[in-house]
Formats: structure tokens, C-alpha cells, sequence
């Protein structure tokens, strides 16, 4: 589809620890240890990625550019955005390991990306290691820009709209439709992110990242709004990070380990000619007592 | 009284030598032009160093060259090509020596006068009837008794070419026989012409002579109308065979890199194979010598399961491939004619388990597993299109340097209460234990890790573990395709090998134990590598060991792929278990190098599978003989073969266990 005009999209990406590596709680810093961690891009932004780079793809024009706010190692969730196919990179450099809050980091943002120009701004709904999802919707907030949140399907009808699907519980889906410039923060379902191949990892190896430092940005910096009294680990619950039972079958271990623990739904298919068909459905509602026998 | 030779004769006023003239550079020169054109096809294809271990190459030319050591494992059909091939060096010496006899008044081949001329001329004449009859067992058995492996080979090529040989040694036949009656010989040893005599017996003196003539005409003819259908058809094996043998890849455990002579990955632009050029000369080599014996695919265990996987087709589809892109008498678009997509499809790359068997099997020694992989590499890594299980497994080793997708934090776990040595507390060890991701944190595989820690403080050795600093090896990334996480992953480990100064690795895991081995050392490592049942049978061997109760019990082995085809590692396992006393040894039909794979390897282990399962066909072939204890050596093989046990609902009749456990137990 063709939409008119040059599309700019900024994208913010978060590097987020990731959640299931119990490395203990660290009551210093109010925060889980960060010793062993391993770091990988919020999925949610890396969807918010993808989805940028496909409009541009499909529009032929613009550019995408990814921001980020993180201590010097947050630069490998840039490399591998610019390996996606983003355009620029902007890496916001935070030293120290003092929390900030989502205020803090939408203003840190805003302040920037009002200096930029762009056509839309994504986000993930929310990042998996702290799960605010708040970010998104304060930088539109200070941009002063609409915001539609849990997009789940984006569709750019003309240059200055958008068609979105935003979903609700139980699968129900809204629909709203947004003008554009406006902030969107994307659900995973949007789309699934490219594996980057060699050549692009390669070459986002030496494209040049923006890089600024936080001190710049002292100035625009508002006070926390809130603080965190208080960390507390989950209740254990071995099964779930446990590895798979040997018990089970090399395929259901497998399926553990893909789905992260999750058993596999249950029902089946009926198949044959249409009045197989028919039987085969009627005796499944009846069996489930959907309806009489 | 001795016979004009049939050049010696005119034919329509042209002398009988300058039409032997004729037919020698009509026939060379049409030859030369065929192998010109092959020879530019293989001049396309990238450079590969095979001029190293020439040692090793001439004696494996000598052995499974010219003594044809890999024929026999099909028995009857290998019979029959020791007999053919041998005739066809003994009997081209004479269809050379009729040739060059025709082409001077009285010339003839030095030494073929004297002792050594009389003996090969009864051998020669000997070989004649034996390659007619073998020739003719072959033509029955593909008419009549139809193996299942020449299905879609090119059965009239076949046909054709064991016709022309059959016609060959009938001229022949007819030629000395006639000779022989007009010279009135006895003859002496000749036995084919003692036998064409009797059917000759009573003809007219002119007759006779017509036969010799006629016969020497049409063993000339044919010999260079067969010498020209050979770059032409599956029989170009008779020329390229012996070189690709010499030829033959001498260290199987490794993949072949994405490019010879390259540090690393990063020096390139693209990986893989998309079109015929980004094939090496060796791969380019091995299609022309494909003979289409489909021993491969008969032992292919992904083909057994009907997945669409077939090694003979393969080589097949991408000779024809390149034949029909590079034609005669045109230029062709060979250098940008795409392979995957049109002539591989994805489902043939990824069905293969990487096990070997195929090329275990080639007489031939044709090289699957590697091409396979280049293709695999520009699907991967130029394309990013593959299977999706692949990626999820991709994105946890590299994040969390595992493909369980547990992370560092975790590896230690399965450790604890055994008071291991780890080297960021102590580096001063002797062998350093590589756990694998398997070992570390699959729940099955962390029983043979621990027996295997038991079994080395038993026998008091010093040796330690990378705890979190154990990485991924690689062996997943590389088999299927993603060589630049494997360059990524391999580098990490090399580092931290070198940081704490190991000199030596003991792996219970094969597939780590084969890509620390043999694929580190191309990225810098310098370490040895040994396998637990190496170190296991040492320790026995140096008595720090020794296997004290008994176990009356059946026990069969199961090779790995990775141990045994990739690394060549069959007795040791073997020896271990005659040394369990009261052990009573049972071996499945398909053991040692004929092993059949379990179904995990070349990145299996984690994809979907649909249909029959590997795993269970293995199952099935083990159980035959009636094993109480199935062991093995391979974390995957173990999990594999447990479920085909579980599958077969024989859970607690038969155990599977690792030899690791086993000596464990018996100590």
C-alpha cells in the first residue's frame, strides 16, 4: 500500500534484563542483582521495531530511527535494531545505576525527540522486566500528541490517519482511528520480528550511533513522581522454571521449553465430508453439554 | 601363417590405418571438447585446499580407489563392480593396444610379445568372459530383482552403457576367435576366443575374415562411442571417481567453512550457496561422479521416514542442473541460475539430521553434509528463511548463551552438593569437564553429568568446570546454517578457554566434544579435545578405575553420529562394555559406522517433526534384538531413544542409559 507521504518513525527501544534469570534481589539498589544478567531487547519494542520498518518498507520513503536510554552495553539493543533495518540510532547515555522513573524517562525523551522530525512514534506497550508501560503514553503526554495504547493492528489509511485494532481482553478487539503524527504503543501480535541476516548484522556493526549523554539533559529533568520502597521476589514456584521432566517426551520438553512452561491447549479437529463434518461437531457440543442430547 | 590385420585391409579404396586415423581424432578431439566444457564448469566453483595429507590420500586411493573397499558393503552389487572395474583396467590396456595396433603397419605394444604378453592375454581373455557375465548378473538384477535404490536413478544410461560393455567383450570375443581360426592357433589360455571358436567353427575362410574385420571396426567404434558418452552421462564416475577418492575430505568431523582460506566470517559479503558458483571445485567434482548407486539414500534415515530427502537426487538434480546451464555448444546462464527454491527445495535442506550415513556409504566419497549446510547458510543468513523453531533457538543462544534459554545464572545447578572445582576459584587443573547445555540443563542429561563428576572424583582426578562462564559450543548454529552466531558463540568459549589456560577438555556430549575438536581450532583454539569414553577407558586402562559388580544383563550400544561416523570412535564404548563383568553384548543390525541415527542431529533435536519419527524406526531396529539396557553416548541420542522406549510403552522393561551411568553404577 502506498501512503502519499514520506514516513518518519521514531521508535524508543528499551534493553530489559531478562525476567527469568533469578539472580536474587540486591536491597542496596532496590532492584534484582545485576551480576550474571543476561540483556536482550524489550520483544514489545522489537515488534514496535519491525512494525517501523515495514511502514517504511512499504511506503518507500522516510526513515526510522531508534532511541534508547541505558548505560553503554544498552548500544548492543541498537546494533541489533540497526541489523533489523532502522535507519539511525540515537543512544541516550545513563550512567550510574540510580532507577529513574517512567516520568523521568519520557521527559529525558520527549526532550529530545521534540527537536526531531517524525511522522509517528512507537513504543512496546510495555517493557518485560519492570512492566509499567508507561513511557510511551507520558512522552505523548509532553509532546502534547493523541496516544493509542495495545496496538494490535496499525494500518495507515492516508498520510495523516491511522486504522487501529487495539486489543482488550479475551481477544475482543477495539477499533479506533487516530491522526497522525500520535504516539502508539504496539502488543507483540502486531507482527513478528525479522531475524536479521549476516549482511545487516555486519554492516550495523559500524553504522554510527548518536550518542549524548545524560548531564545534557540534566536541566529538562523533572523530579521522580514516584519511588520504589520496595522489591519482593515472587513466591517460588519450581515447576515453572525448572527444567522439563524427563518424564516427558523429547517433543513435549521441547514444547515446554518453546512455550516457556505452558501445557498445550486442548481440541481437535473433525474432518470428512460435510455430514461428517456436521456429526462431528454435534457430538462435541453435545459432549461438552453445549446442547442437549 | 599369420593374419592381416584388419587395418592392413582397404575399405572403399581407403587403407584400413588412416580410417583408425580417423576414428582416433574424431573421437579425441569430440572428447576433449566434452571435457573442456566440464572442466570450465568446475573452473567456475570456489577454491578448496585438498592438496594436504598426501600421505593419507594416496593410501585412501589405493584402498577405496583401486581396491574398491567400500563396494563390498553391498555385497552382490559391490562383487559385481570389483569385477567390472578391474576388467576395465585390465581390458582398456587391450581395446589401447587393438587401437594402436591398427593405426601403424606391424605395431604392437612393447611386452606384449614376450611372458608378460602371453600371461596378460589369458588373464585379459579370462576377464572378458568374467565382465560379460557380471555384466549381465547387473543388467538382471536391475531388470528382475530392482533394488530399491536405483529408483529415479537414470535407468536407460545404465542399460545402455552395461550393453556397450557386453558389446565390447563380444567383439572382442569374435575378434581373437576368428584370429585364432585364420592364424589356425591353438590359442592356448585365451578361453573367450577358444569359445567364440566354437561358434565360428566351419565358417568359410572369407566369412572369417569378414568377422575379424567387422568385429575390430565395432570394438573400435564402440570404445570411443563409450568413451564420449561417459562426461555425458552418470558413467563420467569411470574418470572422476578415482580423482574425487584421492580427493575425499580427510577431517569429517568439521564443516567446511563458509569460505577456504578465510579468518572469519566477517571477511565476507555473502555465505552460502546460492548459485553454482558459490559451489567449491570438490562440490562441483562430486555431481560428475555421482553414479547414482543410491546406497545413500538407502541409508539416509530422514529418506526412511519418508521425509523428502534423497542424497542421490540431490547430487543428481544439481549435475543435471549444471550439465543444462552450461551446454555444449552455448554459454548457458550457469553463474546466475538460482538452486534453492528451484532445484532444492527447503524441505530436502532441512530433513537432513547431518548424521553422515550417506557419505559413509558413497563409494565414491561424495560430500552431502557440507553442501547441505552452504545451502542451509544462504537460506539463514542472506535470506533469514527458516524454519521458525530455528530462530527461537537462535535468539536463546545468543542471549542467553544456552538453547534452553536458562541463561548463566542457572548453568551451575545441576552442581550443587558435589563440591565441583570451578576455575574462576581454582584454574590449576589437569582436564577441564565440558558439561554441554544438555549436560547442564536437561533433567535426564543431568543424571550422566553427575555420574560422570562421581566416576572422575572416584578416580581422583583434578579437574574443574567453566560454571557460568560455559557458553553455548555452537554445534546447533552451525549445522544449521547460522555460521556468524557459531563464530560468535565459538569465540566466546576459545576466549575463556585460553583466559584460564586449559590444555585439555573432556566432553561427555559429542556434539560439543566434535565442534571443540574439530571446529575450534580454525578460530584460534588450541586445546585437546577427548570424549568421556576415551577418558573412561583410559582411567580403566591406568587403574584408577576399575568396574567391580557384575551385570548379567543384555546390552546393546548405540554409536552416536558425532562419535562414531564424525570422529571414528567405535571400540572404545565397546571395549568398556566387555569389561562390565557379566555384560552379555548384543549389536543391533545397523552398528558402528552403518549406525542409524536417532533423529536429533543437524539441529533436529529442536524442530518439528511430522510423520513417522526417527527416533521410533531406531527404536524399533534396537529392540530386535532383545537388549535389557540400551546405552549410548550422546545426551540427544539418549533423550531420542528414552522416548522411542516411552513410545513403545516398554518404559521399565528396557533401560536407556548413558555408558557414562553404566561404568558409574559398576564402580
Amino acid at each position: 500500500m502506498d501512503y502519499g507521504g514520506v514516513m518518519n518513525v521514531i521508535v524508543c527501544v528499551k534493553q530489559v534484563a531478562h525476567i527469568y534469570i533469578q539472580s536474587g534481589f540486591d536491597p542496596s539498589t532496590k532492584d534484582i542483582v545485576t551480576d550474571g544478567l543476561v540483556y536482550r531487547v524489550n520483544p514489545y519494542d522489537e515488534t514496535a521495531v519491525e512494525e517501523a520498518i515495514r511502514i517504511k518498507e512499504k511506503s518507500g520513503k522516510g526513515e526510522v530511527t531508534v532511541i534508547t536510554i541505558g548505560p553503554p552495553r544498552a548500544e548492543e539493543t541498537l546494533r541489533w535494531c540497526l541489523a533489523m533495518g532502522a535507519d539511525n540510532a540515537v543512544h541516550i547515555v545513563k550512567d550510574g545505576a540510580e532507577k529513574q522513573d517512567p516520568w523521568m524517562t519520557a521527559s529525558i525523551l520527549a526532550d529530545r525527540i521534540k527537536e526531531m522530525e517524525y511522522d509517528l512514534l512507537l513504543f512496546g506497550k510495555k517493557a518485560i522486566d519492570d512492566e509499567m508501560g508507561q513511557v510511551g503514553i507520558f512522552v505523548a503526554e509532553l509532546l502534547g500528541l493523541p496516544a493509542v495504547s495495545a496496538v494490535a493492528k496499525l494500518e495507515l489509511t492516508d498520510v495523516n490517519k491511522a486504522l487501529i485494532q487495539r486489543s482488550l481482553e479475551k481477544g475482543n478487539r477495539e477499533e479506533v482511528d487516530c491522526p497522525i503524527p500520535a504516539v502508539f504503543t504496539v502488543e507483540k501480535t502486531l507482527n513478528r520480528p525479522r531475524y536479521p541476516t549476516f549482511p545487516a548484522r555486519k554492516a550495523a556493526r559500524t553504522k554510527p550511533i548518536q550518542q549524548l549523554r545524560v548531564t545534557r539533559m540534566d536541566e529538562s529533568l523533572s523530579d521522580p513522581q514516584m519511588n520504589i520502597v520496595r522489591l519482593a521476589p515472587p513466591k517460588l514456584r519450581p515447576k515453572k522454571i525448572l527444567s522439563p521432566d524427563s518424564n516427558l517426551s523429547a517433543a513435549a520438553r521441547i514444547n515446554f521449553v518453546m512455550t516457556g512452561g505452558m501445557g498445550q491447549k486442548k481440541g481437535g479437529v473433525v474432518g470428512g465430508d460435510p455430514k461428517q463434518l456436521v456429526t462431528g461437531i454435534i457430538d462435541f457440543l453435545k459432549e461438552k453439554k453445549v446442547i442437549g442430547t | 601363417m599369420n593374419l592381416n590385420h584388419p587395418a592392413a585391409a582397404s575399405y572403399f579404396g581407403l587403407s584400413g590405418y588412416y580410417i583408425t586415423w580417423m576414428i582416433l581424432m574424431a573421437g579425441l578431439s569430440v572428447f576433449c571438447f566434452i571435457i573442456f566444457k566440464r572442466f570450465k564448469l568446475i573452473r567456475i566453483g570456489k577454491p578448496d585446499p585438498r592438496y594436504t595429507d598426501i600421505g593419507q590420500r594416496v593410501s585412501g586411493l589405493i584402498k577405496d580407489g583401486f581396491l574398491q573397499r567400500r563396494q563390498p558393503r553391498y555385497r552382490m552389487a559391490g562383487i559385481l563392480h570389483i569385477i567390472i572395474f578391474w576388467g576395465f583396467i585390465v581390458l582398456g590396456l587391450h581395446s589401447t593396444d587393438l587401437l594402436i595396433s591398427g593405426l601403424w603397419p606391424g605395431y604392437a605394444f612393447p611386452f606384449m610379445g614376450g611372458l608378460f604378453g602371453s600371461v596378460y592375454n589369458s588373464v585379459k581373455d579370462l576377464f572378458v568372459l568374467i565382465v560379460l557375465a557380471a555384466s549381465m548378473v547387473a543388467i538382471y538384477r536391475r531388470a528382475v530383482i530392482k533394488p530399491h535404490r536405483y529408483q529415479d536413478s537414470h535407468q536407460f544410461e545404465a542399460y545402455l552403457v552395461l550393453c556397450l560393455i557386453i558389446f565390447l567383450m563380444i567383439t572382442d570375443m569374435f575378434y581373437e576367435g576368428s584370429r585364432l581360426i585364420l592364424e589356425h592357433s591353438t590359442g592356448g589360455f585365451l578361453v573367450a576366443a577358444q569359445l567364440s571358436k566354437i561358434t565360428l567353427s566351419g565358417a568359410s575362410h572369407d566369412a572369417l575374415e569378414s568377422v575379424n574385420r567387422f568385429s575390430y571396426w565395432l570394438h573400435i567404434l564402440t570404445f570411443f562411442f563409450f568413451l564420449n558418452l561417459l562426461p555425458l552421462s552418470k558413467h563420467f564416475h569411470i574418470i572422476t571417481a578415482l580423482p574425487n577418492v584421492f580427493f575425499k575430505k580427510i577431517n569429517r568431523g568439521a564443516l567446511k567453512p563458509p569460505r577456504w582460506g578465510i579468518k572469519d566470517i566477517d571477511q565476507l559479503d555473502a555465505v552460502g550457496i546460492q548459485t553454482y558458483r558459490d559451489f567449491t571445485w570438490k562440490q562441483i567434482l562430486d555431481f560428475f561422479t555421482c553414479t547414482e548407486c543410491g546406497r545413500c539414500t538407502d541409508n539416509c534415515p530422514a529418506n526412511a521416514v519418508d521425509k523428502p530427502l534423497s542424497p542421490k537426487t540431490i547430487s543428481m538434480k544439481l549435475r543435471d542442473f549444471g550439465y543444462q546451464n552450461s551446454p555444449l555448444f552455448s554459454n548457458g546462464n550457469i553463474e546466475n541460475a538460482l538452486i534453492l527454491g528451484e532445484v532444492i527445495q527447503d524441505e530436502e535442506l532441512w530433513a537432513c539430521t547431518t548424521c553422515g550415513a550417506c557419505e559413509e556409504e558413497c563409494p565414491v566419497f561424495i560430500e552431502y553434509i557440507d553442501k547441505i549446510v552452504d545451502l542451509r547458510r544462504w537460506r539463514v543468513l542472506m535470506e533469514s528463511k527458516f524454519p521458525r523453531e530455528i530462530e527461537q533457538a537462535y535468539r536463546k543462544m545468543e542471549i542467553y548463551g544456552d538453547i534452553w534459554g536458562m541463561g548463566a545464572a542457572l548453568r551451575n545447578d545441576w552442581a550443587k552438593g558435589l563440591n565441583l572445582k570451578t576455575v574462576q576459584a581454582d584454574a590449576d587443573i589437569d582436564v577441564l569437564y565440558w558439561v554441554g547445555c544438555a549436560g547442564a540443563f536437561d533433567s535426564r542429561s543431568q543424571q550422566v553429568s553427575v555420574s560422570f563428576v562421581k566416576l572422575l572424583q572416584k578416580a581422583g582426578v583434578n579437574f574443574g568446570i567453566l560454571g557460568k562462564e560455559e557458553n553455548c559450543c555452537g554445534d546447533y548454529a552451525r549445522r544449521t546454517g547460522n555460521e556468524y552466531l557459531f563464530e560468535i558463540l565459538a569465540k566466546k568459549n576459545i576466549e575463556t578457554f585460553h583466559k584460564y589456560d586449559i590444555k585439555k577438555i573432556v566432553a561427555t556430549c559429542p556434539h560439543g566434544y566434535n565442534t571443540l575438536k574439530n571446529e575450534y581450532s580454525r578460530l584460534g583454539g588450541k586445546f585437546e579435545v577427548i570424549h568421556a569414553t576415551e577418558y573412561i577407558f583410559q582411567l580403566l586402562d591406568e587403574n584408577k578405575l576399575s568396574l567391580n559388580k557384575e551385570l548379567n544383563k543384555a546390552i546393546t550400544y548405540h554409536d552416536p553420529c558425532y562419535l562414531g561416523r564424525h570422529n571414528g570412535i567405535y571400540e572404545i564404548p565397546r571395549k568398556i562394555i566387555s569389561l562390565i563383568p557379566g555384560a552379555k553384548m548384543v549389536e543391533p543390525e545397523k552398528n558402528k559406522d552403518k549406525s542409524f541415527c536417532c533423529g536429533a542431529g543437524g539441529g533436529h533435536f529442536w524442530m518439528e517433526s511430522s510423520g513417522q519419527r526417527i527416533n521410533e524406526l531406531r527404536t524399533d531396529q534396537i529392540l530386535e534384538k532383545k537388549p535389557e539396557i540400551i546405552t549410548t553416548a550422546c545426551p540427544y541420542c539418549l533423550i531420542m531413544l528414552e522416548d522411542g522406549i516411552a513410545s513403545k510403552e516398554m518404559k521399565g522393561q528396557v533401560l536407556v542409559k548413558d555408558i557414562v551411568e553404566i561404568v558409574s553404577e559398576m564402580i
